[in-house]
């Protein structure tokens, strides 16, 4: 039986899939921990319904949905704190507008202009990780290994900003470049957790390894490093369990997830 | 004609650090600073008092180029740092970090490791503690430790006092008074602990929105737009004054 599992594993769309989660996991903890340090994880969860709404064009259009879904996310980034001004209403009010809106609005447009793509956009609320192509494959490595890059060698000064905007505009930090900085990454790491988690489940894996990692670290290195390593065994292991059961991959990763989070509280609890 | 007052002390000797030159701030239709000219210099001490909602953090705001005014300019001298220590900030309960990483994190280039401690000393905070762990007065003192150690011209305060006890107030005061005799700081604070700062000032402005009066101490004591805002018997800094005001001048 094992042996046979070795087998599926070793098949080349499996593998291929294999590293695409191990990837996500990859960047998702270390992201994670600035979710949580700004608390963003309501963030996490509307630009994953945002993300859909670019999943659909690229259906409409007949090109991959990877990069429509990454320019929409940015775009409504973008667009979020200027309907927050004009409108008066607070973040989360707005969150829920642009979630919902792109929610609605990407079904529709699927059921309308392109109905033969109805079941391509459902397999990305919960996740489709043998859904890709070489080339999405490369430009998703690409984007993750330089997300982590640029959030390493900028931790300094996003550290600051995370700790106090105004702190880091009197002493002459750009600000607002690195919270644009951020947000591209979030973009980026959101649209990765749809594909493998699905929508549904994207805040899952942004919040669950990072707050797994929290009450062990002692500075924020540590923790991005803790929340990565979590988040490798949650997507690696959640894979894993689903293929060798014949599982949904997203639910059983998101599950696989939080049952490390119970662990890592629980043993913490027990140790101090 | 009291404004051109200011002005005219100002001008004269070392260039100021820090130029204020008739800025207004708007939010909406409302007008939260209103065309105020100041100048901070270094070694002098500039006060900022008036009631909530005054303008004095926004004022604050712009003097140290967070904010852009609506109407006016704000120049910084050539070279000058500012040490801010703002009046709302959160202690990060979920960012995993001790106080002395914080401070390093903020340190500029050149700023020793031993110049951190001696800091960390000062502020009687030990290093290895999570900032997540301090108190709110440790945590006041840890972001005056910061902004010292940025070593900078002008050190910008807004209600440094706010969350300490009387005891930890006056401790406060002693310790900016120790800070100002050998640093040469120049300090602009924002403050509701009128008798602390008054004996403290160089030069006070009183602001509502717009400008009520500036001056010396003493010149300000006896301002009616003073009197007006905070009436005649303020001995004690535990009584919360009155303002019987939203006066027209």
């Amino acid at each position: 039986m094992f042996a046979d599992f070795a087998a599926v594993l070793g098949e080349p769309f499996v593998r291929d899939a294999f590293a695409l989660v191990l990837v996500c996991g990859l960047l998702a903890g270390p992201l994670g921990c600035f979710v949580i340090w700004r608390r963003m994880a309501y963030l996490g969860d509307a630009l994953a319904h945002v993300a859909l709404l670019g999943v659909s064009l690229g259906i409409v259009a007949g090109v991959s949905p990877l990069f429509p879904a990454v320019a929409v996310t940015l775009g409504a980034s973008a667009l979020m704190s200027p309907l927050e001004r004009a409108s008066g209403l607070s973040r989360d009010a707005v969150l829920g507008i642009f979630a919902h809106g792109a929610l609605a609005l990407a079904v529709l447009l699927v059921v309308i202009a392109a109905p033969y793509g109805v079941a391509g956009l459902h397999g990305f609320f919960f996740g489709d990780v043998f859904a890709s192509s070489p080339g999405e494959r490369r430009a998703v490595f690409a984007a993750a290994f330089g997300a982590l890059l640029v959030l390493g060698v900028l931790r300094r000064p996003l550290l600051r900003v995370v700790l106090s905007r105004d702190l880091a505009r009197a002493e002459g930090l750009p600000a607002a470049l690195l919270e644009a900085v951020l947000a591209v990454v979030m973009a980026v790491a959101v649209v990765m957790a749809m594909w493998v988690v699905g929508l549904l489940l994207t805040a899952t894996l942004l919040v669950l390894p990072a707050a797994s990692a929290r009450m062990w670290s002692r500075s924020p290195e540590g923790m991005a490093l803790l929340a990565g390593l979590f988040a490798l065994a949650a997507t690696g292991g959640g894979f894993c369990l689903a293929l060798f059961f014949d599982l949904p991959g997203g639910p059983t990763i998101a599950l696989f997830s939080l049952c490390l989070f119970i662990t890592s509280l629980s043993a913490n609890r027990f140790w101090h | 004609m009291r404004r051109d007052k200011m002005t005219e002390t100002a001008t004269a000797e070392t260039p100021p650090a820090i130029t204020a030159n008739e800025v207004s701030l708007l939010r909406g239709q409302r007008k939260v600073v209103d065309n105020i000219s100041l100048k901070v210099k270094r070694g002098e001490t500039l006060v900022l008092i008036g009631p909530n909602g005054a303008g004095k953090t926004s004022l604050l705001r712009l003097l140290l180029k967070i904010e852009r005014p609506s109407l006016g300019a704000v120049r910084h001298a050539e070279g000058v740092t500012v040490g801010y220590m703002p009046q709302n900030l959160e202690r990060p309960a979920r960012l995993p970090m001790t106080a002395e990483r914080f401070l390093a994190l903020y340190a500029p280039r050149g700023v020793s490791s031993g110049a951190r401690r001696e800091e960390l000393e000062r502020a009687g905070v030990r290093g290895a503690t999570q900032i997540a762990g301090l108190s709110g007065g440790e945590w006041r003192k840890l972001l005056l430790a910061r902004a010292l150690l940025r070593r900078p011209a002008v050190l910008a305060l807004d209600e440094p006092d706010q969350h300490l006890d009387l005891a930890g107030r006056a401790a406060f005061y002693r310790h900016l008074d120790s800070l100002r005799r050998e640093g040469g700081y120049g300090v602009v604070l924002v403050s509701h602990a009128l008798s602390l700062v008054m004996a403290r000032a160089d030069h006070i402005l009183c602001l509502n929105g717009h400008l009520c009066c500036s001056g010396s101490p003493a010149e300000v004591a006896r301002d009616p737009a003073y009197l007006a805002l905070f009436g005649e018997h303020l001995s004690d800094d535990l009584m919360p004054w009155p303002h019987r005001h939203n006066h027209a001048h």
